[in-house]
C-alpha cells in the first residue's frame, strides 16, 4: 500500500509537469510573462540577487 | 580519521567554517591566478571554473533539455520564433558538480562516524533527488513565477518519507542541518557591502531603516499580541517577510535553531505569496499611475523574493527594474547583518530551552551557532579583505556568481531534500491547521508594504528623485 501511494505520489508529479504546466505555458498571459523575463535575461527563480541575471 | 576530525573540530560548526574557507579560497584562487592585468583598462578576468558547477537550463514540455539541448532552446517554444539555436551539454557540469560535492562533504561524514560505503551509496541517493528537484525548477512556468528549487526538494523529500518511508541506504545523509551551515557560510561570500551604495542613500534609507524597524515589529507582535508559541518561528517568518524570502528564512533559521518544519513553512508561505505579489503588486502600480521609480522601490522593499523582485520589475519598464532589483540587493547585503543579530540574541535570550533566564558569558558562547562567524568573515573577507589585496572587482563577481553561487545552490538543494525526508506531513500540517502563523505573514505584509511605500515615496519621490534619476542616467 505504501509503495502505490509513493507510485500515485510520482504519477501526479509527472501528470502536473509533463502535462498541466506545458499546456500553461501555452495560455497567452503566461507566454506574455515568460518572454518578457526571457527578453531582459532574467532569472525569475533567483533566491539571491547574485542569480538574477541568467548566464546565456 | 574521524577520531582526529573530531579531536581537531569538537564543534561541526568549526568543520563546517573550515571546509567553507577552502572552498572559497579554491575558487578565488582559480581567478586569481588566471587574472591579466597587463590589458588595458580593466584587468582581464578569467574564472577556470565557470559552467563547470552545473546550471540546468529551462524547459517546456521536455524535462531532458534541462541538461541536453536538442537544437532547439526552450525559449523557441515559447515564443515560437526561430532563433540562434543554442546547443548545451550539461552531463559533464553534473559528474563534475557531484564529484565536487561528494568530495567536500567526505570529511562531514568522517566527521559523523559514517562508514565510506554508506557514505557515498547515501549520497549518491541524495544527489540524484536533489537533481530532479533542479529539473522540476527549471520548468520554465515553475521558473518564471518564482517557485524555487527548495519547495521541489523539500516536495520530493517529503513524498518518500511519508509514503514508503526515508531507505535505509539514504538514512546516513540525512545531515541536512551542516549541509545547510556550509551552504550558509559560502553564502557569507555573495554578502558584499559594496552594494549598499549602488543607489545612494534613498537605497540605503529604504532598505536598511525599514526593512528592520519591520521586522522587529513583526517578531513584536508575534511574540506579544499573535502569543505565537514558536519564537523561532515567529522569527523565521518576520525575516523572511522583511527580508528576502527563502535566503532570509535558512539564515535566520539556522541563527535561531528553528525547527525544520518551522523553516519549510516559512519558505512555503513565503514563495506562495511571492508568486502573487510580483503578479499583482506591478499592476497596482500601473492601475494607480504610481511614479514608477516609487512603485520600482516599493516593490524591491516589500516582495520577498529576489527573482521575483527583477520580474515584477521589468513589468514597468528597463528602468524601474534597475531600481527594483538594485533595492533589493542592499537588502539582500541586510541578510548577513540580521542573520549574525539573531544568532547573537538567540544565545542571550533563549538558548537551548526557550524562554530561559539570562545565563553568563561562557554559556553564551556554547550556545552562539559558531558558522555564523563563518558566514560574517566570509562576506568580509569578500567585501573589504580581498578589495585591499587588489584583487578586481570582476574576479569577486565571477568567483561568487559563477562559482560559490551554483555551489552553494546545490548545497541548499540536497540540504532541503534531507530536511523533506526528515520531515512528518502531521508536524507541517499543525502549521497549517494554526491560523497564527499565516496571520502574522500577513499582517506583517500589509505594515511591510504601508512602511515600504511611504519611505519609497520620500526618498525616490521627494527628496532624492532627481538623484536617482542622475544615477540611472549614468
Amino acid at each position: 500500500m505504501r509503495w502505490v501511494k509513493l507510485l500515485g505520489g510520482c504519477m501526479l508529479l509527472a501528470f502536473v509537469w509533463l502535462w498541466i504546466l506545458p499546456r500553461i505555458a501555452e495560455t497567452s498571459s503566461v507566454r506574455k510573462h515568460m518572454l518578457l523575463l526571457e527578453e531582459r535575461n532574467i532569472n525569475a527563480g533567483a533566491m539571491f540577487y547574485t542569480e538574477v541575471q541568467e548566464n546565456r | 580519521m574521524g577520531v582526529w576530525l573530531r579531536k581537531m573540530f569538537q564543534h561541526e560548526d568549526w568543520l563546517v567554517i573550515a571546509l567553507g574557507g577552502l572552498v572559497l579560497c579554491a575558487c578565488t584562487w582559480m581567478v586569481q591566478g588566471q587574472t591579466d592585468a597587463s590589458s588595458v583598462g580593466k584587468p582581464k578576468v578569467i574564472n577556470h571554473l565557470k559552467g563547470k558547477i552545473a546550471k540546468l537550463e529551462p524547459w517546456v514540455d521536455n524535462p531532458i533539455r534541462s541538461v541536453v539541448s536538442d537544437g532547439v532552446v526552450s525559449g523557441d517554444v515559447v515564443s515560437g520564433e526561430k532563433k540562434e539555436k543554442k546547443q548545451y551539454q550539461h552531463l559533464p557540469a553534473l559528474v563534475f558538480t557531484w564529484s565536487v560535492l561528494g568530495i567536500l562533504l567526505v570529511p562531514v561524514a568522517l566527521w559523523k562516524g559514517l562508514r565510506p560505503a554508506e557514505y557515498w551509496i547515501g549520497y549518491l541517493l541524495l544527489s540524484s533527488l536533489g537533481t530532479l528537484a533542479f529539473v522540476m525548477a527549471s520548468q520554465k512556468v515553475i521558473k518564471d513565477y518564482n517557485y524555487e528549487y527548495v519547495l521541489w526538494a523539500l516536495l520530493l523529500g517529503l513524498l518518500i518519507s511519508n509514503t514508503v518511508g526515508v531507505p535505509r541506504l539514504i538514512r546516513p545523509m540525512l545531515i541536512g542541518d551542516t549541509i545547510i551551515k556550509l551552504g550558509l557560510v559560502l553564502l557569507g561570500s555573495e554578502v558584499l557591502f559594496s552594494k549598499l551604495v549602488a543607489l545612494g542613500m534613498p537605497g540605503i534609507l529604504t532598505s536598511w531603516i525599514v526593512t528592520p524597524v519591520v521586522l522587529i515589529t513583526t517578531y513584536w507582535f508575534g511574540q506579544r499580541v499573535l502569543k505565537m508559541e514558536s519564537p523561532s518561528l515567529n522569527m523565521v517568518i518576520s525575516a523572511d517577510m522583511s527580508v528576502c524570502g527563502v535566503s532570509a528564512a535558512i539564515a535566520t533559521g539556522a541563527a535561531c535553531r528553528a525547527k525544520r518544519e518551522e523553516v519549510s513553512y516559512a519558505i512555503g508561505i513565503s514563495l506562495l505569496f511571492t508568486s502573487l505579489m510580483m503578479v499583482v503588486q506591478p499592476q497596482f502600480v500601473l492601475w494607480s499611475g504610481m511614479d514608477k521609480n516609487v512603485g520600482a522601490a516599493w516593490m524591491g522593499g516589500t516582495i520577498d523574493s529576489t527573482g521575483a523582485v527583477a520580474a515584477a520589475g521589468a513589468l514597468l519598464g528597463k528602468e524601474a527594474e534597475t531600481i527594483a532589483t538594485t533595492v533589493k540587493m542592499i537588502q539582500n547585503v541586510l541578510i548577513g547583518v540580521i542573520a549574525f543579530a539573531v544568532a547573537c540574541y538567540w544565545s542571550l535570550r533563549f538558548g537551548d530551552q526557550p524562554g530561559g533566564t539570562r545565563i553568563g558569558v561562557g554559556e553564551i558562547w556554547r550556545r552562539f551557532p559558531k558558522f555564523a562567524l563563518g558566514f560574517l568573515a566570509a562576506s568580509l573577507a569578500f567585501s573589504f579583505l580581498l578589495p585591499a589585496l587588489g584583487t578586481p572587482t570582476a574576479a569577486i563577481d565571477t568567483v561568487t556568481k559563477d562559482t560559490v553561487t551554483p555551489l552553494r545552490s546545490w548545497l541548499f538543494c540536497l540540504a532541503f531534500v534531507a530536511f523533506g525526508l526528515e520531515t512528518n506531513f502531521r508536524e507541517l500540517g499543525k502549521y497549517l491547521k494554526e491560523g497564527k502563523p499565516l496571520m502574522l505573514y500577513v499582517l506583517g505584509q500589509a505594515w511591510s508594504l504601508i512602511l515600504s511605500l511611504l519611505m519609497a515615496y520620500l526618498m525616490f519621490g521627494v527628496l532624492y528623485a532627481d538623484k536617482v534619476k542622475e544615477i540611472l542616467a549614468k
